[in-house]
């Protein structure tokens, strides 16, 4: 460690000094008429941009910042960022040219921070490459291309059938305590080693649920990828409302940027980043609040009229670049919470309408141990199909249909007893299956280790267990993989599809270890 | 309350032009510039004045009352000025009729109206150069508003039509505050 000296600290101070700057320029100002409940009207700042960033400077000298966002005739309404009650009627209001901005860089991953980039957790300053603004263009047609690579859960439900691809907006909704916000940690923790930049935005939650969250990730090594932007329930309207767009603003510095910092082209290609807004009905209910105290009109459930907008160009930001920008890519998983299954409210139709798909969760599924309670029948990927892997493509193409067909027969059969064979064997494999797809908590799978799961199971080798050994079936059958026949897995990672030879292979081990397997119990 | 804004710039207009030519006949555009400027800001500082004046279910003539003991030492155009608005409802438009009289009274003046705030009074040859160096600035005659605010320290912060140049000490202060607290120097990285 350096010795600290006088002189040093002298010539610290000097330099620091230096930077300082004294020259005195004119500024636009404007008068607080009036101020309550995090809202403030100015009078004056006849050049105020709408979205702004607003400088109040308090009788004392504090000064607060805040959000231009109502421009009328003779005053603008604005909300504040900071510390409310420091600010009074006859405040002075500067206006800054600048619009919201947050700190952006490396020095980001692995911590959490507030929606304006400020740490919480207390392990020192961040050091950040840049700042970038939370509202950013998306971009256009030209500079985009095709969904084409797999983000890979790790959940045997979604990955063979709800496929999620780099650049895509696939929603995750559900009623409370269905599992939302397990599959977006368990899509974080599978993305250890596979390049990808994680944000997670909790809006609106308790903070001893994000400490629960930031506890997760730290013991299954997550942070190392990871950005937490957390606006609490304790946090104001505001920062609730601009939390997503930061969190996005701070993962598209990965995505426009190299590795080397530099803005992203084909020989400096961009970083692929996944988004996490946890969730957008919390967004929309302090937007409907800061909105309602700013006397905008309500409209449907007393959203503003603008809510669709305010989600549309926030998910819009998702996108895969073209190879010319970079090829980085930013997913987009947000998370809306339904009431008693209600989809057809007005928030969660909105986000439905503008995402690439959903993933339905649902609380019947989940109490019958069904976990992830993830609805197949409703939930699609309207892109990810094509960011699937083909091994995957060849394993589960009919997955869906078969397990639609079997839900639907199962209905039938409820109602007569006397079933024929072909019918008995259907249900019986339909049962196998969706027993398959069940998963833990923070036990994320491998791709090639989902290909074997279910090649198992399209073969047949689960039809004769009873349904309660089909997990122990699956975990035993993928260490005896793992350990006797490891190249069988290491040769679907590197064709990517399931070969002749690899079939066979497949088929023979499988053989061998249904014969070594015993039925307990 | 669905308002017609033209109506409304014809009243604020109206408002401003009347007060505008009772002080000219008293000879005291500046003067009563000044003191709707301070009304204003007494107005807006006291929310249960603010509510008081403009509180429906109070009687008119309770809310002059109030009005009057707390302008009734202002030039009396402008207190009968006062009386209307609160008559009519329309002391929210305040803010609005002081900016049109700012408007007004510039022209009528032929000078621009500058509110200057030092730490202490300003003395005749700081008031000279600042009436220079912006009589330069606006080319046209300059009319310095002042004010006294100890609590800048020092230096001088100068306003008019809406821009502020501050140079005062405790913006400055502040400013390196806020350098100080978040340039680094190389060893803190």
């Amino acid at each position: 460690m350096a010795e600290i000296t006088a002189s040093s600290i002298d010539e610290v101070l000097r330099k620091q000094l230096d930077s300082l700057e004294t020259s005195v320029e004119s500024r636009e100002v404007g008068t607080v008429i009036q101020i309550g409940d995090g809202i403030a009207r100015i009078d004056g700042l006849r050049g105020a941009m709408a979205g702004e960033l607003l400088e109040f400077i308090s009788q004392d000298g504090k000064s607060v910042f805040g959000l231009a966002q109502n421009l009328e005739e003779d005053e603008v309404g604005a909300v504040l960022l900071g510390e409310v009650t420091a600010i009074k009627e006859n405040d002075k209001v500067r206006t800054t040219g600048r619009i919201v901005e947050v700190p952006a860089g490396k020095d980001l991953v692995g911590r959490v921070v507030n929606p304006l980039g400020m740490p919480i957790d207390a392990k020192g300053p961040i050091h950040s490459d840049g700042m970038r603004p939370v509202e950013f263009r998306a971009p256009g047609v030209i500079e985009r291309k095709p969904v084409h690579q797999p983000v890979q859960t790790g959940l045997l439900a979604i990955d063979s059938m709800i496929p999620i691809g780099r650049g895509q907006r696939e929603l995750i909704i559900g009623d409370r305590q269905t599992g939302k916000t397990s599959i977006a940690v368990d899509t974080i923790i599978n993305q250890k080693g596979k390049d990808m930049i994680c944000v997670y935005v909790a809006i609106g939650q308790k903070a001893s649920t994000v400490a629960g969250v930031v506890e997760t990730f730290e013991k299954h090594g997550a942070m190392a990828y990871t950005i937490v932007v957390a606006a609490t329930a304790a946090d104001a309207a505001p920062l609730q409302y601009i939390a997503p767009m930061a969190g996005c603003a701070m993962g598209e510095y990965f995505m426009y940027n190299g590795e080397d910092g530099q803005p992203a082209s084909a020989e400096n290609p961009g970083r692929h980043v996944l988004c996490i807004y946890d969730d957008l009905s919390k967004q929309a209910v302090a937007y409907r609040q800061m909105s309602l105290t700013l006397r905008r009109p309500p409209g449907r459930e007393a959203f503003p009229g603008d809510i669709f907008y305010l989600h549309s160009r926030l998910l819009e930001r998702a996108v895969k670049l073209s190879d010319k920008n970079g090829a980085g890519s930013l997913t987009a998983l947000p998370i809306i919470e339904t009431q008693e299954g209600d989809v057809a409210a007005y928030i969660p139709t909105n986000v439905i309408s503008i995402t690439d798909g959903q993933i339905f969760l649902q609380t019947d599924l989940f109490f019958q141990g069904q976990r992830p309670a993830v609805d197949v029948g409703i939930s699609v990927s309207r892109v990810g199909g094509s960011a699937q892997i083909k091994a995957m493509k060849q394993v589960a193409g009919s997955l869906r249909l078969d397990l639609a067909a079997y839900r639907e027969l199962q209905a039938f059969s409820q109602f007569g007893s006397d079933l024929d064979k072909a019918t008995v064997a259907q249900l019986n494999r339909g049962a196998c299956m969706t027993e398959l797809l069940k998963q833990g908590r923070y036990a994320p799978m491998p791709v090639e280790e989902q290909v074997i799961s279910i090649f198992a199971g399209n073969e047949g080798a689960l039809d004769d267990l009873p349904v309660d050994q089909v997990l122990r079936f699956r975990a035993e059958l993928l260490q005896y993989m793992r350990s006797v026949k490891p190249e069988i897995g290491q040769q679907i990672v590197k064709d990517a599809k399931i070969t002749d030879e690899t079939r066979d292979a497949l088929r023979a081990a499988i053989e061998v270890f249904k014969n070594q397997f015993s039925v307990e119990g | 309350m669905p308002t017609d804004r033209n109506l409304t710039r014809q009243e604020v207009s109206t408002y401003a032009t009347c007060l505008l030519e009772a002080a000219r006949a008293e000879d005291a555009v500046f003067e009563v510039g000044t003191q709707l400027q301070n009304a204003l800001l007494i107005v807006r500082a006291n929310m249960r004045l603010r509510d008081a004046l403009k509180e429906p279910s109070i009687p008119s003539a309770k809310r002059i009352e109030v009005l009057e003991d707390v302008f009734g030492n202002c030039d009396a155009a402008l207190v009968e000025v006062l009386h209307v608005m609160v008559e009519r409802d329309d002391i929210q438009l305040l803010s609005r009729v002081c900016e049109e009289y700012g408007v007004l009274s510039e022209q009528d003046l032929n000078a621009v109206i500058v509110d200057v705030t030092s730490a202490v009074a300003l003395d005749d040859h700081l008031r000279e150069v600042l009436t220079t160096k912006l009589s330069e600035d606006f080319g046209s005659d300059i009319l310095l508003r002042e004010y006294v605010d100890p609590s800048i320290l020092g230096g001088i912060i100068m306003s008019t039509h809406g821009e502020r140049i501050d140079a005062s000490m405790t913006s400055q202060l502040e400013h390196a505050r806020g350098v100080l607290s978040t340039e680094l120097s190389g060893g803190d990285r």
